[in-house]
């Protein structure tokens, strides 16, 4: 069942015109950690709360944000590509959702992914900030000049892994290293361990430890609630039925946006994590 | 007293000859002589009775396809090596072609030396003609990519009783040290920098030894690293590897990228492999299918595997219509897997008997049938 939405009126209004947009980008050093479910997720959570959001679907070759929302594009990012450059303007290309927020689709096509390069995707970031109030990316593992340029663009990166073995740990540790060597600021990261909970035999602790920071957000394995999303086509944070797994994702936007009441330093949100 | 093996270097430029000479002279399985005449006739070359002859290639004989003959029909079992100044894999096969055991590159060191001697009396001296490259494609990760190249290697050296190779070219997050618990000296990124200065034998030496018959070159250690591995380097790296291995398990990253079109237009078979995950894996499969219809020959070259499947004869001939290609599915063996991956061992070595070991096996069987 989904929750009746105030935001179901796809025109509406930013909350702040006078600034641009926030990048809040979904990244991750290892495939299959639920970068997609927590993008639309997060989208929907914001877009519940009365903002104007939009979610790019930055993994060109094999996306899932349609997929996952059950939405079929008549426009693309090829399609937005395949203008002029200086006739390109995103919204033409959006599509808009029943969720309340809407989404820039992955093209349909695996070659048209293939040729889309670093330079519009920072156009069309650009342009996404000037018409809504949080622009989040999903992207596709790894470093590449298009990441490179997203990573650029980033105002906050959720970084969700999963600890399943250990040649996933090293990958993080990789990334993670590889942040700091791109000078990416720490303090605009947030490490998500997904599937918390999940069978493994390796101790969160010792993760932490060999890639020297802690886990700031800690997101529950709800393997048959996600599928259940995916099939129906909703996102958990939507439903009217209790749900854990919303409910913390739902806490990571408070906590995000400064909502949640109470840290340890007293502060919160992004701010507060320049104090933590 | 050992019987030392007669090895004549022919080279009509006397301080290259001198050289060799110097670094080669005090081996003890080898008694080193040499020859030149001036004329690059094979003049009294007969009466010194060599059993190996390294023969300048660049300067010394002009017409090797003519002297050749001659050589073979003047001293039958005459191992013959051919001595160039630079790699070139057509060089390469084209002296091979004309008769050449194998190939070395001018400064010769003691290392490679053996390496071609050996090469040229093995009685399987060469099996460049006789590689398979095997390429492994998915189209998002966490495919079980990299746990299946590591245990079909096994099986394969198992099978064939022959060596294999593996290349993680995976070009950001390379896992296989870590999945095999390897330290490598060197990386894809060290073989490509080299690759002029190498031939077959000294590539091998960047390889990692994993068991007595598979081997290992390992990627790049960083993301920054990844960045050196180029698609026409990796080509004709697969090319140099070729002599060396049965086969070769090459190790791609998630998606279409340069070096992974590269790889699958170098191999003889390519396997799609995805995660049977109840989601929209067999559409993503579909999509990379249209685009590799385009390889030449694709209905021999294409496969497809699908991890975390209960095996089931009907369900794989279903997909195999679905899909167009061959179809394994290699079940879910989670445990096993992690325990193995987090050890730096093979699930097929820990777990012989398992049911993911038997669809490996068979899988193996298939491709050694197959490649005879």
């Amino acid at each position: 069942m989904v929750k009746c939405m105030n935001n179901q009126n796809p025109k509406r209004k930013r909350k702040n015109e006078a600034v641009k947009g926030s990048v809040f980008t979904f990244f991750s050093t290892a495939s299959a950690v639920g970068k997609t479910v927590l993008a639309v997720n997060y989208a929907a959570d914001l877009a519940e709360r009365g903002y104007k959001v939009c979610l790019a679907d930055l993994d060109l070759q094999f996306g899932d944000v349609c997929n996952y929302l059950g939405i079929t594009p008549t426009q693309t990012f090829f399609n937005y590509y395949d203008q002029e450059e200086d006739r390109r303007d995103t919204a033409a290309f959006i599509t808009e959702t029943q969720f309340g927020f809407d989404v820039l689709a992955a093209p349909l096509e695996v070659d048209e992914g293939f040729v889309i390069d670093a330079e519009t995707i920072l156009q069309a970031i650009n342009q996404l900030r000037d018409d809504y109030d949080y622009v989040l990316l999903d992207t596709t593992t790894g470093f590449t000049n298009i990441s490179m340029a997203i990573l650029e663009q980033t105002d906050v990166l959720y970084l969700p892994c999963v600890v399943d073995f250990i040649p996933s740990i090293k990958d993080l540790k990789i990334g993670l290293e590889t942040l700091h060597k791109l000078q990416f600021d720490y303090q605009r990261m947030r490490l998500i361990l997904n599937r918390n909970k999940a069978e493994t035999q390796i101790s969160i602790k010792d993760v932490e430890a060999i890639v020297g920071r802690p886990f700031q957000y800690f997101i529950s394995n709800d393997y048959q609630g996600i599928m259940q999303s995916i099939r129906e086509a909703k996102p958990v944070v939507l439903t009217e039925a209790k749900n854990k797994l919303a409910d913390e994702i739902s806490d990571m936007v408070s906590e995000e946006l400064g909502e949640k009441e109470e840290t340890s330093s007293g502060l919160t949100g992004w701010l507060g994590s320049l104090f933590r | 007293m050992i019987q030392k093996i007669r090895v004549c270097i022919w080279d009509e430029d006397n301080s290259s000859r001198a050289g060799m000479l110097r670094v080669l002279q005090n081996l003890e399985q080898y008694q080193i002589i040499e020859y030149h005449d001036g004329s690059g006739g094979i003049g009294n070359l007969e009466s010194l009775r060599p059993q190996a002859l390294l023969v300048d290639v660049d300067y010394t004989i002009a017409q090797p396809e003519k002297l050749i003959p001659q050589l073979r029909k003047a001293m039958p079992g005459l191992k013959l090596v051919a001595l160039g100044k630079r790699w070139d894999e057509n060089a390469r096969a084209r002296y091979e072609e004309m008769g050449f055991d194998a190939m070395l590159l001018k400064p010769v060191d003691v290392e490679s030396f053996q390496r071609a001697l050996e090469a040229a009396f093995a009685v399987k001296a060469r099996l460049g003609n006789n590689c398979q490259v095997l390429s492994f494609f998915s189209p998002k990760g966490k495919s079980g990519r990299t746990t299946l190249i590591v245990n079909l290697a096994l099986a394969l050296a198992r099978v064939s009783g022959e060596k294999v190779g593996i290349i993680d070219a995976e070009t950001n997050f390379a896992d296989m040290d870590a999945f095999l618990n390897l330290n490598p000296r060197s990386t894809i990124v060290e073989a490509l920098r080299d690759l002029n200065y190498l031939t077959s034998g000294t590539l091998e030496k960047y390889f990692e030894e994993v068991s007595d018959r598979v081997f290992v070159l390992c990627g790049a250690k960083t993301p920054q690293q990844a960045a050196f591995v180029e698609p026409e380097g990796l080509t004709k790296l697969l090319e140099m590897a070729r002599p060396s291995f049965r086969y070769l398990l090459v190790d791609l990253a998630p998606g279409f990228n340069a070096i992974s079109i590269a790889a699958a237009e170098a191999s003889e078979k390519v396997y799609l492999t995805t995660m049977a995950d109840g989601t929209f894996e067999m559409k993503h499969l579909q999509r990379a299918m249209e685009i590799f219809r385009s390889l030449d020959n694709w209905q021999q070259r294409l496969g497809c595997v699908i991890t975390r499947m209960t095996p089931d004869v009907r369900r794989a001939k279903e997909l195999e219509e679905e899909i167009g290609c061959p179809v394994t599915l290699i079940p879910n063996e989670y445990l096993l897997c992690s325990i193995a991956a987090n050890n730096g061992r093979m699930a097929v070595d820990i777990g012989s008997g398992s049911l993911l070991t038997q669809q490996i096996d068979r899988m193996a069987f298939a491709i050694h049938g197959e490649g005879r």
